[in-house]
């Protein structure tokens, strides 16, 4: 191999088929994806809204994808069924009309594929959680985000938006209010609800308990070679 | 008649010596350009672990800092993540291979000055990258945060990097070409390649989100894979040979594992992405294991040129332990990535800090190691004055290679303990989280040891280039006083 084009050619033709097998192929698979139709007829998924669209960008900004994902796994691979974190496996189809996926590598902090969804989480919580997760979490270790809101005095009435806080948490007459940003954020937070059955990725009802056939097993002779094997 | 030195010993030992320059007037060639990179990209290693540790801290301390926006958790990671791909081995590993073209091919580094204005571009793209990301613009993409409009100033920066590096590979006159030059070849190729698919599609043109996981993952396992690793293989190949003064063992080998490393190494990096069409891990699964028949190849090859041959000379050269611990660190990398492959442990440990655990070992162990190896080596013959501080070199491979087992054994047990906690449904997600925080603490300490290390490192350049300034500037500026 003392040759320069040659090692040239080879190497095109090696970043030629990683190239088209990865991202061309994809682009034609996974890129033209079309929207499911439902059997009652709807479309999976709508769009999110434009406050929503806005929040990805400060979801984007501020890193969140790098403690949280945003794919959950199938049942018997991994607990995310049982865990709640969803009723099914996520797929590339839920975020179809999004400007980003964040599917995200590392779970320093729950997957949130569903958390729209969840009991728990309603916009007043996620205010909060924001704020200050130990407000809501007591041994949460997730880091506050102030920044994301103002803290103003009060004039005339209070703001219908300001934070419930304990009392003490914030100085006599004034109170806190979530900015733009995290407004936004936590209308797309709250619209990650992945939860309609799909194609290829149904609900995951629970297993049926296995019928209980132990005295059929137990019936097989044990004198003899066991099925399946070479005598 | 003195003998002639090793050194010179082996570069005149294949072809006629009259008609190349001298690997002294070759190192003087490199001068200029290889100092500026590899001062800047120990300079970047540095802050990276900085950021770093402040990103390991805020993790058990969450509280700290909170109010400062540039510096919240997710932006500290993504600029210490940043700094140490595209400030550090990106750099270095350019430096590196520029040197090695030039030393190889047996002839001068043409385009010096394209190559330092190439230098100084790349760490204005770095920096602007760091500010991007600290006033907000950063990508989610692993490998890719920065903001996507920094990414011309590295391509434009790397042109004319590869430009030079290119010119000298066409100049050289030694014909023969060593697998080390078909790995740098192949980096050089790689590289503009994916920038380029990385900025048009994951930036400039994002013709269908939906598809960034996909590209996105791409990206970063050719970041990582064919990019700086190759550049890494290239420095073990060069020294195994170099310091135990031997020919390579099998060139046909070499030839095979070359091939079969870069086919496999284009098809990897999904293994652990779960809502992907299965094609795509199961491929990547796959290939993690053929993987492992180009890296047995590699080792034997190595370990043949390598055991029992010129002990006094490996014993007396600083690189040969890193350039050992970096062939080690490469074989284990692929016992990782094997095992993260299997659906039994990837069950368990994907999507936890383990996956962090085998790219941080990647990074520092395999690649890093091995630029250290290449810089301990390449800097004493630039500057033509060896390293001032012996004491402090022993130090840094100490402390690194500590605090990287450290930080790596922290990351892959906290890992698993991580996983076997998510899969436990029955205990809360918070108690999860706990569980994990002593490990993060190790890791916090390996990381300052880390840390501490290279800043070893970076007193010693620099009390190097003192010295070289005072000879070189320092004699002539006298003169003109007088």
């Amino acid at each position: 191999m003392n040759n320069g084009p040659l090692i040239f050619v080879g190497l095109l033709f090696t970043m030629l088929w990683s190239y088209y097998g990865f991202v061309v192929t994809n682009f034609r698979d996974v890129g033209r994806q079309e929207p499911f139709e439902t059997m009652t007829g709807d479309k999976y998924p709508t769009g999110r809204s434009g406050t929503a669209n806005l929040g990805q960008e400060v979801y984007r900004a501020n890193g969140c994808a790098s403690c949280h994902t945003m794919q959950a796994r199938t049942r018997g691979y991994g607990a995310d069924i049982e865990r709640g974190w969803g009723k099914r496996n996520t797929v590339l189809r839920d975020f179809l009309w999004d400007n980003h996926v964040f599917l995200g590598q590392t779970r320093i902090g729950p997957d949130l594929a569903t958390v729209g969804a969840r009991n728990y989480s309603t916009p007043e919580w996620q205010f909060l959680h924001l704020y200050n997760p130990r407000l809501v979490v007591p041994e949460s270790l997730m880091p506050r985000y102030p920044y994301l809101f103002k803290e103003r005095k009060i004039v005339g009435q209070r703001s219908p938006n300001a934070l419930a806080l304990p009392a003490g948490a914030v100085k006599e007459g004034h109170e806190i209010v979530p900015t733009a940003e995290a407004t936004a954020l936590v209308e797309y937070v709250m619209s990650l609800r992945a939860d309609t059955a799909i194609f290829e990725a149904p609900l995951n009802p629970k297993p049926k308990p296995a019928p209980e056939t132990n005295e059929v097993t137990a019936a097989v002779p044990t004198n003899g070679p066991a099925p399946g094997t070479n005598p | 008649m003195t003998a002639p030195t090793t050194e010179i010993k082996n570069e005149r030992r294949i072809g006629a010596a009259d008609v190349h320059p001298l690997p002294p007037e070759i190192d003087y060639s490199c001068r200029t350009p290889l100092t500026l990179l590899i001062a800047c990209s120990l300079l970047w290693l540095v802050v990276s672990l900085l950021f770093s540790v402040l990103a390991s801290i805020k993790m058990h301390a969450p509280g700290m800092m909170a109010g400062v926006e540039a510096l919240t958790y997710g932006r500290v990671a993504a600029v210490a993540s940043s700094t140490l791909l595209y400030g550090f081995l990106s750099q270095a590993g350019i430096a590196i291979a520029l040197w090695l073209f030039a030393r190889m091919g047996r002839t001068f580094l043409i385009l010096p000055n394209a190559a330092i204005v190439g230098g100084i571009l790349w760490n204005l793209g770095v920096l602007a990258g760091v500010g991007g990301i600290m006033a907000g613009g950063m990508n989610h993409f692993p490998a890719y945060e920065m903001p996507s409009w920094t990414t011309p100033i590295f391509i434009v920066a790397f042109l004319l990097l590869g430009l030079s590096g290119l010119l000298t590979f066409v100049a050289r006159t030694e014909r023969e070409l060593y697998p080390s030059t078909w790995f740098l070849f192949a980096s050089f190729f790689v590289f503009p390649w994916i920038s380029a698919v990385a900025y048009l599609l994951l930036g400039r043109y994002r013709i269908r989100p939906v598809l960034e996981p996909i590209i996105s993952t791409w990206y970063a396992n050719q970041f990582v894979l064919l990019w700086l690793a190759p550049i890494a293989l290239a420095v073990i190949f060069y020294f195994i040979s170099k310091l135990s003064a031997q020919p390579l063992y099998s060139r046909q080998l070499a030839v095979f594992s070359f091939w079969l490393y870069l086919l496999g190494a284009t098809a990897s990096g999904f293994q652990n992405l779960v809502a992907v069409p299965a094609w795509m891990p199961i491929l990547s699964s796959t290939v993690n294991w053929l993987l492992a028949v180009p890296v047995a190849g590699m080792l034997y090859n190595w370990y043949h040129t390598w055991a029992g041959h010129n002990r006094a000379k490996k014993q007396k050269d600083v690189s040969s332990k890193y350039v050992v611990f970096s062939a080690v660190a490469f074989l284990v990398m692929t016992v990782l990535l094997g095992m993260l492959s299997f659906r039994q442990i990837d069950k368990v440990v994907g999507l936890t800090i383990f996956v962090t655990g085998v790219s941080t070992w990647t990074l520092y162990g395999f690649i890093g190691m091995a630029f250290f190896a290449a810089i301990y080596h390449i800097a004493p013959r630039l500057t033509e004055i060896d390293w001032p501080s012996p004491r402090l070199t022993k130090i840094h491979f100490g402390l690194t290679a500590a605090g990287l087992v450290l930080v790596t054994l922290a990351l892959l047990l906290g890992g698993y303990v991580q996983g076997a906690g998510i899969n436990t449904p029955s205990l809360p997600f918070v108690q999860v989280a706990r569980r994990v925080v002593m490990f993060i603490g190790i890791n916090s300490l390996g990381l300052i040891l880390m840390l501490v290390g290279q800043v070893g490192l970076l007193w010693n350049l620099i009390l190097m280039l003192k010295s070289c300034a005072i000879r070189c500037c320092g004699a002539g500026r006298k003169e003109v006083a007088r």
